[in-house]
């Protein structure tokens, strides 16, 4: 009676949504891919007489501060900040798989160590770490990547142990074993096709994530370096001026948000996919 | 509960050790020289004689163990060595900015609570709802936002077109308000959907059910069973979000001149300032993990059956 | 109030979760201090039963028919009165003891926040009644019970504390699904004398759902049997055991492992799925004496012989 009973979804509308979303990821990735051909402008050339301009025809979004077309950093940023974000991810999740994988197969010291550093690794604020490592690096995107992934394999590690330990228990995994299957060919072939739904669910949840952290690092400086266009230090750059050229904050602002959206919700739609239980 | 508690001690003791190691060695790690960096931070010439006697003085020539031993044992006693740029003592910045920093915390931590619990009720109860679908549109967008955004639009939006409130942040409540929204509202977003999701999950357990068959009035059920059994979960949740309330506190203090630990933090990256990080690092690690331990106890104290255990 | 001895009155009820009905067409009467068994296989509608009487499931709708309770008709009521009007006189048991109550916090602070909920409470009177009525029902340590939680108890006192708290709360009937399949085979006939006492010495009606035929004989009193959500044959419990008519009640005594060494029979086919009901008998796919008349006639339950009533078209032959 407290409780309102759940509405159905109805799978077909679930599906849907999942191909749109990924229509759009596939969108913003082919942007990413595409953004030197897309740009209508030199997205690093500066230009004294153009300073500050609105929005116009030759620079849709307008221009920086040094007469930059906004438009065309904009679309360069969306390769800085999907390409890496990807990149970040992918590494993290391969790694911490695989480290995750091994330890909870042979457990024992290997598993000790591992399983110790991440506890380690994560008593520190993931930001708190990153924005350290980065700083004391001295910035540039690898290092802020380096910065973010020194914590966030951990995530994969701890949830492919589990699953190991708890499928090694499952009789089919036991079967393979007693049948002389090697253990690579148990890991990979009986094991990953099981666990591959729940470690997707989270790499798609780290995407948005992680391009928030890339932004906010180099937001601070310690990320992507000027000229270099990115999103997170094109918002930094441009709002010390933000009464001249709101547009400059602005359409860079609503790229970012826009593009971490589009990745939530696809992670969102992946878990509620692949666990319908879950989805509340 | 005292066998747990002594136990968690231990583990804490070990995971504070490896958290120290790990701070220094990424200062070990650092590229360049130490010495040449202290030298560089007081704005002296660098000569070959004088870099020389610099890395004898501070000890850079012992081997890394030695080092760090050292160093642990300067952190035991508080002493957490001197910044390279002004010399102060390094404890004492922190301890001022840490001040600073609980202000604007505390604040945003409540602000994000006093919203997120009473709604997360109402969104809970009315599933699927008008307020249920707004409240959880609102909190996605609220996820989405970074917090460096969200300062600059806010700051925008209030000081320049609005001009209602000023740049730089004061201890003033009009100051506060501010950087204490845009801390909340990444906060409470997340606070939002998840404490629904927990709360939906106790309304569903079949002891609610069997509350309503007695006759249990809704009042006394929501407030001394279903929101009592979830502030179980909602305590680690809250400690959990203690991590990236510090970490955004970083951005929003810069952003906000705010003179807490994260601008502090900020402005000794700019200066090379590796005694301060270092410190900055290792203290913020260490509330991290003694306000996770405090949540466990409390974990511990709230449920019974794990009491027992 | 229509008659002073009768509690609880359903009339044609049809019932179910959005789609078709999951019961259709239930008539039965149920006096004071009496006690109905409901038995039939899984799947027949007879958890769905209760849960109508009840109407605390927010998706399960009455789609026709009418239920009196102490002879205030429980359809016209809004849902938010109705369940405080039911909750009032009746109480639940759950498959799973303790279950309804809530695992960590102590019984008595639930019994004392149902009790004011109820206007029930007063503090001077609450120790001793408490005691007095988990004593009643055999716990020796009542003091201790109040103060646990009910994960710190097991199985059958757990039982025997939400039955104390029905007998506390001095309520009328007790709807009981499955009330002893999840106690240990020792304990199940400890918790089936109780809850007979409670019908002869305390007078609380019982509707009790169970697929455990020996549970139903023990407890006397009158035996529903039910099948794909309709109610087939209604007798007291003696008539109907010895003497089953209905083709699917035979089916299911035979079905029932014995002693003795001869083999149970177990019935063929299944429980007709979802779709549209046949208009006749529903057991016609299954039945060994079925007739065609049967595939069309629909059947409804009547009285054979006295209190024994039966829903089948061939009730007046004798058995072959």
């Amino acid at each position: 009676m407290l409780l309102k009973p759940r509405r159905k979804r109805s799978r077909k509308k679930l599906r849907l949504r999942m191909i749109l979303l990924l229509t759009l990821a596939c969108l913003l990735a082919l942007t990413a891919v595409l953004a030197p051909l897309l740009t209508p402008n030199d997205p690093n050339a500066t230009d004294s007489g153009a300073m500050n301009y609105a929005p116009c025809r030759e620079y849709p979004f307008g221009t920086d501060r040094y007469g930059r077309c906004v438009c065309s950093r904009v679309l360069m940023g969306a390769r800085t900040s999907v390409f890496c974000a990807l990149a970040l991810v992918v590494a993290a999740f391969l790694l911490g798989s695989i480290l995750g994988m091994l330890a909870g197969y042979y457990s024992g010291a290997a598993d000790t160590l591992v399983m110790r550093l991440a506890d380690v690794l994560l008593s520190f604020p993931q930001m708190v770490l990153a924005i350290a490592v980065a700083g004391i690096l001295g910035g540039g995107m690898g290092n802020a990547m380096l910065a973010l992934g020194i914590t966030s394999w951990t995530l994969y590690a701890r949830l492919a142990r589990a699953q190991v330990l708890s499928l090694r228990k499952e009789a089919y995994v036991q079967a393979a074993r007693l049948s002389g299957c090697s253990t690579p060919s148990i890991l990979l072939r009986t094991m990953l096709p099981n666990m591959l739904g729940p470690l997707a669910v989270n790499a798609a949840a780290q995407l948005g994530t992680t391009m928030v952290g890339l932004a906010g690092l180099s937001f601070l400086g310690i990320g992507v370096r000027e000229p270099h266009a990115e999103w997170g230090s094109m918002i930094s750059a441009a709002r010390g001026y933000i009464q001249l050229a709101p547009w400059s904050v602005l359409f860079p602002a609503g790229a970012a948000v826009l593009t971490v959206m589009v990745f939530n919700l696809l992670g969102d739609c992946l878990r509620d996919w692949l666990d319908p239980e879950a989805a509340k | 509960m005292g066998k747990y508690i002594l136990k968690r001690m231990a583990h804490l003791i070990w995971i504070l050790l490896a958290v120290s190691f790990l701070t220094f060695l990424l200062m070990y790690l650092a590229p360049g020289d130490a010495a040449e960096k202290k030298l560089n931070a007081q704005g002296i010439s660098v000569s070959q004689e004088v870099l020389e006697r610099t890395r004898q003085e501070m000890g850079l020539d012992r081997p890394f163990l030695v080092q760090y031993g050292d160093w642990l044992l300067g952190v035991l006693r508080l002493d957490l060595g001197s910044s390279y740029k002004d010399g102060f003592p390094v404890g004492e910045k922190l301890a001022r900015g840490l001040g600073s920093t609980l202000v604007l915390a505390l604040w945003s931590l409540l602000l994000s609570l006093a919203v997120a619990l009473p709604l997360s009720l109402l969104a809970a109860l009315h599933r699927d709802g008008p307020l249920d679908r707004i409240l959880r549109f609102l909190s996605f967008v609220g996820n989405s936002l970074p917090g460096f955004l969200l300062s600059v639009l806010l700051m925008y939006l209030f000081c320049v077109r609005l001009r209602l409130l000023p740049v730089l942040a004061d201890r003033s409540l009009k100051g506060l308000l501010l950087p204490g929204l845009s801390l909340a509202i990444p906060l409470c977003s997340r606070f939002l959907r998840q404490f629904r999701a927990e709360l939906l999950e106790q309304l569903g357990r079949s002891y609610v059910t069997g509350a309503v068959t007695r006759g249990v009035k809704a009042r006394y059920i929501l407030f001394r069973n279903v929101l009592r059994n979830a502030s179980i979960s909602i305590l680690t949740i809250v400690g959990l979000s203690v991590g990236s309330l510090m970490g955004g506190s970083v951005v929003i203090e810069t952003i906000f001149r705010w003179p807490g630990l994260g601008k502090l933090a900020m402005d000794a990256i700019r200066d090379r300032d590796l005694p301060v990080i270092q410190g900055f690092v290792l203290l913020t690690a260490v509330i991290y993990v003694g306000i996770n331990l405090l949540t466990d106890i409390a974990y511990h104290w709230v449920d019974p059956r794990v009491r027992e255990e | 109030m229509s008659d002073q001895t009768v509690l609880l009155e359903v009339r044609d009820l049809s019932a179910g979760y959005g789609g078709g009905p999951v019961v259709a067409g239930i008539s039965f009467t149920l006096e004071r201090g009496e006690i109905l068994s409901l038995v039939g296989e899984s799947g027949c509608g007879k958890s769905t039963l209760l849960r109508a009487i009840m109407g605390t499931e927010p998706d399960l709708c009455l789609l026709s028919g009418s239920i009196r309770l102490e002879g205030t008709e429980l359809a016209a009521l809004p849902p938010r009165e109705r369940l405080r009007f039911v909750a009032r006189r009746c109480g639940m048991v759950f498959q799973s003891p303790g279950a309804s109550f809530n695992p960590i916090r102590s019984y008595r602070s639930q019994f004392i926040e149902t009790l004011k909920s109820r206007g029930k409470y007063d503090k001077k009177d609450f120790l001793p009644r408490a005691e007095a009525a988990l004593l009643r029902l055999g716990l020796k340590e009542p003091r201790r019970v109040l103060d646990s939680c009910p994960y710190e108890l097991s199985g059958g006192m757990n039982q025997r504390v939400a039955l104390a708290l029905a007998l506390l709360l001095g309520q009328e009937l007790l709807l009981a699904d499955e009330p002893t399949s999840a106690l240990d085979a020792a304990i199940q006939l400890q918790a089936a004398a109780e809850l007979k006492s409670l019908g002869e010495t305390a007078g609380i009606a019982q509707i009790v759902v169970t697929h455990n035929l020996a549970l139903a004989r023990y407890l006397g009193g009158r035996i529903g049997v039910m099948y794909a959500g309709r109610l087939v044959e209604l007798a007291p419990a003696g008539d109907l055991l010895e003497e089953p008519r209905h083709p699917y009640t035979q089916a299911l005594l035979e079905a029932i492992p014995r002693l003795d060494g001869t083999m149970p029979r177990p019935l063929a086919g299944q429980l007709p799925g979802e779709g549209p009901a046949l208009p006749g008998c529903p057991f016609f796919p299954r039945c060994s004496r079925a007739i065609p008349a049967c595939r069309e006639t629909p059947c409804t339950l009547a009285p054979w012989k006295g209190e024994h009533l039966l829903a089948c078209c061939r009730a007046g032959e004798e058995t072959p």
